[in-house]
């Protein structure tokens, strides 16, 4: 909680920062990316979704090379297309 | 470094050597935080293969202990980045088991970086961005 915080601080999100530490809602995900963390431990697979008002999966983007990530305006697009 | 005048293909042994180590450090150390540098590595793959022709020039000038080893050197870090970047950071988990389109979004309550428990069910009624950091590459 304390490096979110500091995380948070230092970028000025304005968005929530959340700690899965024992990997609970990555695995209800489906996302689990085992033994692939720096210390050999389990980490995400790299993920975005978007999720509608009704708490629907409407848009996901789970790329393949976790050296490219989505843009932001991917992720706009897709949130223009619930309205 | 040997301090007596260097002749000119040692130069070139040191030079594709540098110039391959810049092309794969600078990727990991700075051109990975931009997405147009990162996600093609247009600038250091260039560079480490560059690195590879000034160390095989090297060879072709004076074949030497010295010169085929920088090429060896330069050759592997070329190899280490082309690996990176076009096998190692391929390597993820299976897709089927994702959420999928469609599906209801599982329920959660975490804590974030304000100590207040933060539940996907706080959110009902708004679309929700959920985006998985993993905190390093």
């Amino acid at each position: 909680m304390e490096d979110n915080r500091k995380v948070v601080e230092k970028l000025g999100l304005e968005y929530r920062v959340l700690s899965d530490s024992d990997r609970a809602v990555i695995e209800a995900y489906g996302l689990l990316h085992p033994g692939a963390s720096i210390d050999g431990g389990d980490i995400a697979r790299p993920a975005t979704l978007v999720i509608d008002a009704a708490g629907v999966v409407r848009w996901r983007n789970l790329t393949e090379n976790w050296r490219v990530r989505i843009r932001p305006e991917a992720v706009f697009e897709a949130l223009e297309e619930l309205r | 470094m040997n301090k007596a005048a260097p002749k000119r293909k040692n130069h070139l042994v040191w030079i594709g050597v540098l110039i391959a180590i810049i092309g794969l450090v600078s990727y990991f150390t700075f051109f990975a935080r931009f997405p147009a540098t990162r996600d093609i590595p247009w600038i250091n793959l260039p560079l480490v293969f560059a690195g590879v022709v000034v160390s095989v020039l090297a060879v072709r000038r004076r074949l030497s202990f010295l010169s085929v080893t920088g090429t060896l050197f330069s050759v592997a870090c070329a190899g280490l980045l082309t690996g990176y970047v076009f096998f190692l950071s391929n390597q993820l988990p299976d897709i089927e088991g994702v959420v999928a389109l469609g599906a209801e979004a599982p329920a959660f309550t975490l804590t974030d970086d304000t100590a207040s428990g933060v539940s996907l069910a706080d959110f009902k009624g708004a679309p929700v961005v959920l985006v998985f950091y993993r905190g390093f590459w």
